[in-house]
């Protein structure tokens, strides 16, 4: 009996003491979600998460715009030595496929950030915002106007990779079932008019201009809202959404139609009334079609107009820009620009190796403001035969050099974008003689590095970039351009156009733009066409 | 196997360059490779460690409260730590400059001015600290009562906790702790029935409260047939024959990785970089992200297995024994990432709940014969037997259309691949078959099978292909033997139905300086040597990622039969012996892996995958044993 007793009482003893606090040993107070919400200095934290998604328009490795098409060509293979992204590539070449897709967006992989990870840390700001205890009700409606728009742009992002996508305006809780997670891909119209509500609520609540331009220059104002709807509305106004007969029978499981089976002109309306609306928002706030007026520097007309093209996109924070991208930059400067200085050829820094195709070289216009193949005053059969540039011609090519015709007699954006075999390349430190044949400064001299096509993206570097001595270089940043007046005006001209036809306004927005790249109006070059 | 032989020499001569006093190691021009040379020379590594225990233990007779039992109690604590430093030059690393053809001299240019030291350079490296402390209580208990009942009671109660410095993060510098309650019954009758009951109660750290603790119980009989009465006739055939059976629960908390401490929390990270932002005037106001990098999940709990054994002993004219014993088990509550969830909901870190589950069941048998013959020989040898199989019964995955897709039903270790089934002819056969969509290929590339007929290969063409990678069957068998001062001994030992797959990116020769194997440069498709079915496909400076894919091409079996012990010995007779006033000598050759049987002939086939890897050596021994 006795033994029984004890027994029981070392059991009931071992027992009891597992449930005291033994293995509780997690402190009070661990990090969790509620602690990003806790104040103002967490709370922009999560703010900037929102932000990171942001695809990065100026990385060769992410953006499919860059390598992942025709527009520009590298060497091939690529291998680890090359510091060249290899999936854009393989777009380009034909090699995207089904199975892990290049540059997916989606899911985020593959080099493609992971967008509706980006959405979801956007309704979980949305959703907790209040909570935070410090935070100034105009800064408040600031921030959530600007993750409004941050969730319209990933959206827009994604509506242009996949068409009808699903729209997540709210989150699914973490322990959703099955069911709940399917959630379906909507009519592409219903997508569009989900972004354009998404921004228009967000544009009411952002500033005009960046006030704090030291620590907030990039954020998103009222400007880059509403030409982002612009943008959209035209996006959702072209052929391919708008009655495309390929898309107009694609149908989802439930056998409901995803794509308008009609084009609707009233689409480019409303998306010229945006353009409209946007382009007075820009208007109000002083941002204007960049020209290269910096008096300190004595150059002749010729590069001047150059600079006005080429710093439109490169100069730091130009007047033309409306959504400036503020991450990376330095990148793309290097893979652009050639081992330019004579004096320093063994500078690795400047890789030149994403290289336009010839495509892009010939779609620039005449000296006459129109297409080279259509302009009865260029010599288009004979533009691949040599030619030697004279006296005249020494603002363009290099006097006395010998290259094809096709450098010859081009329109200023021409020698402003491309840098080619016989071209001229000013900087700040130097106007540097471009020479690209083998065995040349700018040829191939070593298994990596060097242009396929003997081009180079001209604009992409900025102009006071010095290659110096050993392996030093200095760079100047510049605010990676995703949105700049000129593509408004263009959008806005063409939404005109596709609506009511040629229009005074139509023909004014584009020549704007053709002014500043110093050609003469549609109506005057117009003589110059094969009729 | 990773350096290249003939790109550059391991040190030039110092006559070249006179005055300077560093080895002049050679290196590539471009990008600097691995010098083996240099990396023997360069420095060296000191480490201490050390491992101090003190454990205390008490015990207490309780006969005076009841015969048979008694009382122990035990603590242990325990502290290890490592460190080391690296003490390296970095080398000088040189390649040909200039060559002057009439004078027949070169000259050498410096690769490394940048980073090559004279002195020696300081690095520390790991630093280890860890302690643990251990309770262990326990009650004991044991009597025979009436000659008859044997009964024997232990219950313990134990308590863990285990700390590391160093840990990186919050949650993962908490202390790891287990405590918990186990206890063993046993009941015997006259040694003829016999029955037994476990249990554990054990907690851990790792579980959200409701979840903490699992209670794990198991129980077993036996039955020693050949002590009954009416064996006895028998017994001088069958000396023994035994039955048993047991089932029970086991927990095991070790699930998912090591850094996932606490399921139930979230874990958050309030200051990561990659998901900051920067803006500005001069892009430097930066500021980082906020993210989560689990979700917390209070419902995660212990994996569970339930396990069953049947087994008998047998023994037959005192000098053969057999034991056969049949065992399963049902392992459930598996950790598994949750596969229905689509990217659209957008979540950061895998959402995992307690559900695969997992069966394996086999067979071991182990039989020995022992026996010393009238004739002066004696005979000892041994074998043993198991064969085990395992297969997923709940595994988390999407439905597939495909029914080959499934892991339902399959081995644990079953791999899945495509069926390779030739290398491409050329390009205009490239162009006509389904396209392949695994990186750019060519003629002399993989051609896999289009397994579901859809036009293309794709991750849906992926088949479970060959046996396990881990045997099926494993079984070693031997003897020694003797006779007067000689004695030979012989040890096999060998698994069956399993398979294991070249490394095709481990060997790829050229890539990263890899060694040519001549296996590969014999047997290879090339524009001269159209082989379709030549060992190695296309040769190239990259990779080729069609071809490294888990395919059949680079499948091989990895059943083989080894001789692991051979040994032969002659001790001399005690009277030789001592007459050399030694109380023994022997002589001995041995040697350890003299023979391999197996199908795979071009390296080791217990290497696996990588024949670049380090060998397994043969051993030969032969000595003199002498005792004084």
């Amino acid at each position: 009996m006795i033994r029984n007793i004890v027994f029981a009482l070392i059991l009931a003893g071992a027992v009891a003491s597992c449930k005291n606090d033994y293995l509780d040993i997690v402190p009070d107070n661990v990090a969790t979600i509620e602690n990003a919400f806790a104040n103002r200095n967490e709370a922009e934290k999560y703010l900037f998460t929102c932000y990171s998604f942001l695809p990065q328009d100026n990385d060769i490795y992410e953006n499919p715009a860059m390598l992942g098409g025709d527009e520009m060509w590298t060497y091939w293979p690529i291998t680890n030595l090359s510091r060249l992204p290899v999936e854009p590539q393989n777009i380009a070449r034909g090699n995207q496929g089904k199975v892990d897709p290049k540059l997916n967006f989606w899911d985020g992989a593959v080099s493609g950030k992971p967008l509706f990870r980006g959405i979801r840390e956007c309704n979980i700001f949305l959703d907790n915002v209040d909570k935070v205890i410090d935070l100034d009700p105009s800064m408040k409606e600031r921030w959530i106007s600007e993750v409004k728009f941050l969730k319209a742009y990933y959206h827009f992002y994604l509506f242009r990779m996949y068409g009808p996508i699903p729209v997540i305006d709210v989150n699914l809780p973490i322990d959703a079932t099955t069911e709940q997670v399917r959630v379906r891909r909507q009519h592409v119209d219903s997508v569009v008019n989900y972004m354009v509500n998404l921004l228009d609520v967000a544009a009411e609540g952002l500033p005009l201009e960046i006030q704090n331009r030291a620590s907030e220059l990039g954020r998103i104002t009222k400007p880059i809202a509403l030409a982002l709807k612009a943008k959209v509305l035209v996006t959702a106004a072209s052929p391919l959404y708008n009655g495309d007969a390929d898309f107009s029978a694609l149908k989802d499981k439930q056998n409901n139609t995803l794509f308008p089976t009609t084009a609707s002109s009233q689409k480019w309306m409303r998306a010229a009334v945006a353009c409209q609306a946007a382009i007075e928002a820009c208007n109000r706030a002083n941002i204007r079609l960049y020209t290269f007026d910096n008096i300190l520097v004595n150059v002749n007309d010729s590069i001047r107009r150059e600079m006005s093209i080429r710093n439109s996109v490169s100069e730091r924070w130009n007047s033309e820009i409306i959504w400036g991208g503020t991450m990376g930059g330095s990148g793309i400067q290097q893979q652009a620009l050639p081992r330019l200085d004579a004096a320093r050829p063994g500078n690795e820094q400047t890789y030149g190796q994403i290289a336009p195709t010839m495509k892009m070289a010939e779609i620039f216009y005449s000296d006459k403001g129109v297409p080279i193949s259509e302009d009865v005053t260029w010599n288009f059969g004979d533009r691949y035969a040599l030619r030697t540039a004279t006296a005249a011609e020494k603002n363009y090519v290099q006097e006395g050099y010998t290259t094809i015709g096709l450098h010859f007699n081009r329109e200023p954006r021409f020698y402003a974008n491309i840098a080619f075999d016989g071209g001229l390349w000013y900087m700040q430190n130097g106007t540097w003689k471009v020479q690209a044949k083998s065995g040349q400064l700018q040829s191939r001299k070593a298994a990596f590095g060097y242009s396929i096509t003997g081009y180079f993206p001209k604009k992409l570097a900025n102009w006071k970039f010095v290659i110096q001595d050993g392996q030093s270089y200095s760079l100047e940043q510049y605010a990676w351009p995703v949105i700049r007046l000129a593509d408004l005006y263009l959008l806005y001209a063409e939404a005109l156009n596709e609506s009511a036809g040629p229009s005074a306004d139509a023909y004014f927005y584009i020549n704007e733009v053709r002014k500043r790249a110093g050609l003469k109006s549609v109506e005057e070059s117009r003589v110059f066409l094969f009729q | 196997m990773r350096a290249n032989p003939v790109l550059f020499p391991a040190v030039y001569p110092s006559e070249i360059m006179p005055r300077v006093k560093h080895p002049l190691f050679g290196n590539a021009d471009g990008n600097l490779l691995i010098n083996p040379y240099a990396d023997m020379v360069k420095g060296y590594k000191d480490y201490a460690r050390s491992n101090m225990n003190a454990q205390v233990e008490a015990k207490q007779d309780l006969a005076f409260l009841a015969k048979g039992l008694s009382a122990r109690i035990l603590f242990n604590t325990s502290r290890y730590s490592y460190f080391d430093v690296n003490r390296a030059y970095n080398p000088f690393f040189y390649a040909p400059g200039y060559y002057d053809k009439q004078g027949n001299t070169y000259t050498l240019k410096l690769l490394n001015e940048n980073s090559a030291t004279e002195y020696l350079n300081y690095s520390e490296g790991l630093k280890e600290i860890n302690t643990t402390a251990y309770l262990e209580g326990a009650v004991n208990y044991a009597a025979k009562i009436n000659k008859l009942h044997d009964v024997t009671g232990l219950l313990v109660y134990m308590r863990r906790n285990q700390l590391f410095a160093n840990q990186g993060s919050l949650q993962k510098s908490l202390p790891y702790r287990n405590q918990g309650v186990s206890g063993r019954f046993t009941y015997g009758y006259d040694d003829r029935y016999l029955a037994e009951f476990n249990f554990g109660y054990n907690g851990s750290e790792r579980f959200y409260k409701s979840e903490r603790y699992g209670f794990f119980p198991a129980a077993g009989v036996g039955y020693f047939i050949s002590n009954e009465d009416f064996w006895k006739p028998l017994r001088k055939s069958i000396s023994k024959l035994k039955f048993k059976a047991t089932y029970g629960l086991v927990g095991n908390d070790a699930i998912g990785s090591a850094d996932d401490r606490f399921f139930y929390l979230s874990e958050v990270n309030m200051n990561d970089v990659g998901r900051g932002y920067t803006f500005g005037e001069n892009f430097n106001y930066n500021r980082p992200g906020i993210t989560v990098t689990r979700y917390n999940n209070e419902d995660i709990t212990w994996e569970r297995a339930k396990s069953l054994t049947v087994g008998m002993e047998l023994g037959l004219y005192n000098d053969f024994t057999l034991n056969v014993d049949y065992f399963s088990q049902d392992r459930d509550n598996i950790l598994m990432s949750r596969s229905f969830i689509p990217s659209s909901m957008g979540l950061s870190a895998d959402v995992r709940a307690n559900l695969g589950q997992a069966v394996s069941n086999g067979v071991e048998i182990q039989a020995s014969y022992s026996r010393n013959f009238s004739s002066g020989v004696w005979l000892q040898a041994n074998g043993n037997f198991t064969y085990a199989k395992s297969k997923f019964t709940r595994y988390e995955e999407p439905e597939y259309n495909e029914a080959y897709k499934s892991r339902i039903g399959r081995s644990i270790n079953q791999i899945y691949g495509f069926v390779a089934e030739r290398l491409f002819v050329d390009e205009h056969e490239v162009a006509n078959s389904p396209r392949q969509n695994y990186g750019e290929y060519m003629a002399g590339d993989l051609k896999y099978r289009d397994v579901n007929g859809d036009g293309q290969i794709t991750d849906l063409d992926i088949v479970p292909i060959g046996y396990p990678t881990v045997p099926e069957i494993i079984y070693g068998f031997g003897f020694s033997t003797g006779y007067k001062g000689f004695d030979f001994s012989m040890f096999f030992q060998g698994s069956a139905r399993s398979s294991f797959w070249i490394d095709a990116n481990a060997t790829s020769p050229f890539v990263n300086q890899n060694a040519l194997l001549k296996a590969y440069a014999d047997n290879h498709w090339s524009e001269d040597n159209n082989d379709l079915y030549a060992l190695w496909p296309r040769l190239s400076t990259t990779i080729i990622s069609n071809n490294t894919q888990w395919n059949t091409w680079f499948m091989r079996n990895g059943a083989f039969l080894r001789m692991k012990n051979i040994e032969l010995g002659y001790s001399l007779p005690k009277k030789l012996a001592s007459r050399a006033r030694i109380n023994s000598a022997r002589l001995y050759v041995s040697g350890v892996n003299m023979l391999t049987f197996s199908a795979f002939k071009l390296w080791d086939v217990e290497m696996g995958g990588n024949g670049l890897g380090y060998p397994i050596q043969k051993v030969f021994n032969a000595g003199i044993l002498l005792g004084f």
